[in-house]
């Protein structure tokens, strides 16, 4: 669905992204972790068009992504930003949603909207006024101005951050919904606890490099890669490791795990 | 890349005068501009300006041209003005159809290109070898109240924030389909609502919390203290001294009528 061949990329400041090579299977969940400054966001930039790379390429089905638009590219991967407020420009939740169907001059557009606002528990703010709502509200109306173009891969950009403990369990159970549509899922995130949630697999980078691809268990496992890029692993994880069970995310996992090693 | 500020950190002579005695030179080279307008005067004082910044401020050649060059568009639409529109004077060298091109008006468009060029020139000389919180505190200290000079640092300390807010904001909305490019002027113009109804909520918010955390740290309390202070050292006067024989010796060359041009 999507493979990135020897991508490199350069900032003027020399900052690089150096030979990026990776595929994205179709209903995928991926989580890209490291540090501040790691190059993910770069990295999700140049997937999505809005930087293009300096050598080698994007490919989207299989067609060269240097050849498409920006627009073109947001049919296939939808990106949802950090920050909610800096897309929000409209009188209404459903004009602000509509925004998007619109530039894809997309058909049915109300009834695309209304479905899109009922998947993201917005139907009853439709006619609100978008400054209104509150951050986690905000959060799940930048979903939905995405998701109502449906992209078929979805790329959210620390989706929980700054967002309390109801609103965060409420946005991370609507992309576990679209997880079982079968829709593709790139997460960036600092938060171990939300990307052994939602993913299975992880590419980690390093001052603008791939430093491992793998099964979020198999990476978690590794020690000398969790010391080199000082990951701090989800709580429960840590717990298992502790008690050599290696790495489990499951409460109920663990608790049996620790009940068939005492019997 | 955008650049926000222009100063170039350097280690030279000019970047350790105090910013109270490069305010005054420039001011008196942009007034020695408006001297002279003769190409040969005025043309001397430009390349003058160039090799001074290299020899003084160590700033390359080249870096000076690259802040020129945004300048160039304007600096030929003078030109253009003055040999199509200039004196009566002179001899006619070039007709086409009413427009007489004349020789008088040609070395006047030369005089005013590199006057402009050098009275941008001397505005930069201070912008790239002075920090900017240097050249709020010199002004302060040249009796601008504080306020104002808190105002002037605050515009320039946001400048690269907003900048940076623009683009992200930009970005989010390409990520939604919008396509900039596309589209008679109008509807360009109209396309950059998505873009600018946030920046300005955003701007305000910004504004409104700064105000509140400037005035929870006692703003506006009379006789208040710096924690940098500016401090005229001896080679501060030997450069203003310098500054103001240049400046007399221009003036006189003025008022005998060296470097003036008779249209």
């Amino acid at each position: 669905m999507l493979k990135v061949e020897n991508l490199c990329y350069e900032y003027e400041s020399g900052f690089k992204l150096k030979n990026i090579n990776f595929e994205v299977k179709g209903g995928e969940s991926i989580g890209i972790i490291g540090e501040n400054g790691s190059g993910k966001t770069t990295l999700v930039k140049n997937l999505i068009g809005l930087l293009r790379p300096k050598s080698g390429r994007v490919l989207l089905n299989g067609e060269d992504a240097s050849k498409m638009s920006v627009a073109e590219i947001a049919r296939t991967i939808g990106f949802v930003f950090q920050n909610p407020d800096n897309q929000i420009f409209a009188s209404s939740v459903k004009e602000e949603v509509s925004f998007g169907p619109q530039n894809l001059k997309m058909d049915k557009i109300e009834e695309i909207v209304n479905d899109v606002l009922k998947k993201t528990d917005l139907f009853k703010y439709k006619e609100s006024h978008p400054f209104k709502l509150s951050g986690g509200e905000k959060q799940r109306l930048a979903l939905a101005s995405i998701l109502v173009m449906n992209p078929k891969i979805l790329v959210l950009d620390e989706p929980t951050s700054g967002l309390d403990l109801r609103n965060a369990r409420k946005l991370i159970e609507i992309v576990k919904n679209l997880q079982k549509e079968g829709r593709t899922l790139i997460l960036i995130s600092h938060d171990m606890e939300l990307v052994s949630d939602l993913c299975e697999r992880i590419i980690l980078m390093k001052s603008g490099e791939i430093i491992a691809d793998g099964g979020i268990k198999d990476i978690f496992d590794d020690s000398n890669l969790l010391e080199k890029t000082r990951l701090d692993l989800p709580e429960i994880a840590k717990l298992s490791k502790i008690l050599e069970f290696g790495v489990v995310f499951d409460p109920e996992e663990l608790y049996r795990k620790w009940r068939a090693s005492n019997d | 890349m955008i650049r926000y500020t222009m100063f170039l950190r350097r280690k030279s002579i000019l970047h350790s005068i105090d910013p109270r005695s490069k305010i005054i030179l420039s001011l008196f080279l942009f007034t020695v501009c408006i001297f002279f307008n003769k190409p040969i005067y005025i043309g001397v004082m430009f390349l003058s300006l160039i090799v001074f910044l290299k020899a003084f401020g160590k700033i390359e050649i080249k870096k000076t041209l690259s802040f020129l060059k945004p300048m160039l568009p304007f600096v030929i639409m003078i030109m253009l003005l003055w040999i199509l529109l200039g004196s009566e004077k002179g001899n006619v060298i070039y007709q086409i159809w009413k427009l007489k091109i004349k020789d008088v008006n040609i070395e006047m468009a030369i005089a005013m290109g590199f006057r402009v060029l050098a009275m941008i020139l001397s505005t930069f000389l201070l912008l790239m070898t002075t920090e900017q919180r240097d050249l709020v505190l010199a002004l302060v200290k040249m009796k601008l109240p504080y306020e104002y000079g808190l105002t002037i640092a605050i515009a320039l300390r946001y400048v690269p924030t907003l900048a940076s807010l623009a683009v992200s904001i930009t970005d989010a909305q390409k990520a939604r389909g919008l396509e900039l490019e596309k589209g008679n002027i109008l509807e360009k113009i109209k396309k950059y609502v998505p873009i600018l109804v946030p920046l300005i909520v955003k701007s305000i918010q910004l504004a409104q919390e700064l105000a509140i955390a400037i005035e929870t740290r006692a703003f506006g309390k009379p006789n208040r203290t710096f924690y940098r202070d500016l401090k005229f050292k001896f080679k501060d006067l030997v450069f203003l001294s310098v500054a103001v024989i240049f400046f007399v010796i221009c003036l006189y060359l003025r008022i005998k009528g060296y470097g003036v041009l008779d249209i």
